[in-house]
């Protein structure tokens, strides 16, 4: 049941015929993990929240640096040296009192990641690292729950949707890899691109409507606007979907 | 001459194949890259126009598993019967 502030407050979304009270019921019901809150995660829990998602988890150890601040818009110069996570928290609270955010200042381990995934319905990548990838990706097969990649690297950036028993996972595509350099070079709006469209997917997800970008990688191109779409396949032997 | 070809997507133009006969008795990596782009009818740029290389942050090539960079000087290397083009989707690891 929707309250009469939230038939307000998302009367713009309600009315389109997809999400309808019934959509957003499904969204107030949902559950989602955002995986890092820098680039990517800034704007993905911003959408997320103002979607009227119900449990929204975000996840980050780290502290807001003023490098930090031309891509990852949830912070400004007063949250410099503050956790990210809980700056995250104060404002996205702010942005939507309804919903319940969980706020954890904890990397992300092979220890604690099947404790930071339980009872999440999607998980939305914001890291900045493949080994954390590659730790989210072993967990989301493990529980069957939709993993969201988005990744950026100067003026590009790539997205696709693993969805577990579907899907390739993300260790067919990269095996083991290294980062191919120390400091990602980023510039804000490809971040903004790529974490906007990581939000339409895990929409799309929970209310059931369209066609996820599943078996397929999608990467933009800023230098010369092209989308392009590539069919991944399964790797035959990978350690985690082909066992 | 066979070259064989191996990737961690479906390349357009070339489901369900793993190589590709060219009648060529030069074949360089160039020559094999932008016969799979032309394979592909254009939807697939591997090497870069205006650039003359691959650009690491979309592909990444190796032959017979040794990694290519894909400068120009190297997308000139001469390929022999048999030889293995592999070529990945780059990995964006940033956030």
């Amino acid at each position: 049941m929707l309250t009469q502030e939230e038939l307000i407050r998302y009367a713009r979304q309600l009315i389109i015929p997809h999400i309808g009270e019934e959509g957003q019921k499904k969204l107030k019901q949902s559950h989602i993990l955002v995986a890092g809150v820098g680039g990517l995660g800034s704007l993905s829990s911003i959408y997320l929240t103002s979607l009227g998602i119900g449990r929204l988890k975000i996840i980050d150890h780290r502290s807001v640096q003023l490098s930090d601040l031309n891509q990852q818009i949830l912070y400004n110069e007063e949250d410099l040296g503050l956790k990210k996570a809980k700056v995250a928290y104060e404002k996205l609270s702010l942005l939507n009192s309804d919903i319940f955010i969980e706020s954890i200042c904890e990397e992300i381990t092979r220890e604690n990641i099947l404790r930071l995934i339980k009872e999440v319905k999607i998980v939305v990548d914001g890291t900045d690292n493949f080994e954390a990838r590659l730790l989210l990706n072993q967990a989301c097969f493990e529980k069957r729950i939709p993993y969201i990649y988005g990744g950026v690297f100067g003026f590009k950036g790539k997205m696709t949707t693993f969805i577990p028993g579907r899907t390739p996972c993300i260790e067919c595509l990269y095996q083991e890899q290294e980062e191919l350099v120390q400091t990602v070079p980023i510039v804000g709006p490809i971040p903004g691109l790529i974490a906007t469209l990581q939000v339409l997917e895990a929409l799309k997800l929970i209310i059931e409507f369209g066609h996820p970008l599943a078996g397929k990688l999608l990467s933009f191109d800023g230098e010369t606007m092209e989308f392009n779409y590539f069919d991944i396949k399964k790797r035959p032997g990978c350690k985690i979907c082909s066992a | 001459m066979r070259i064989r070809i191996d990737s961690n997507f479906i390349l357009p133009g070339l489901e369900g194949v793993n190589e590709i006969d060219l009648n060529h008795t030069h074949v360089t990596l160039w020559v094999v890259l932008e016969e799979l782009s032309l394979r592909s009818s254009g939807r697939v740029k591997f090497i870069r126009p205006m650039t003359d290389l691959v650009d690491p942050m979309d592909f990444l090539i190796e032959i017979n598993g040794f990694p290519n960079p894909g400068s120009r000087e190297e997308l000139e290397t001469r390929l022999n019967e048999g030889d293995l083009v592999t070529i990945k989707l780059s990995p964006l690891g940033g956030g």
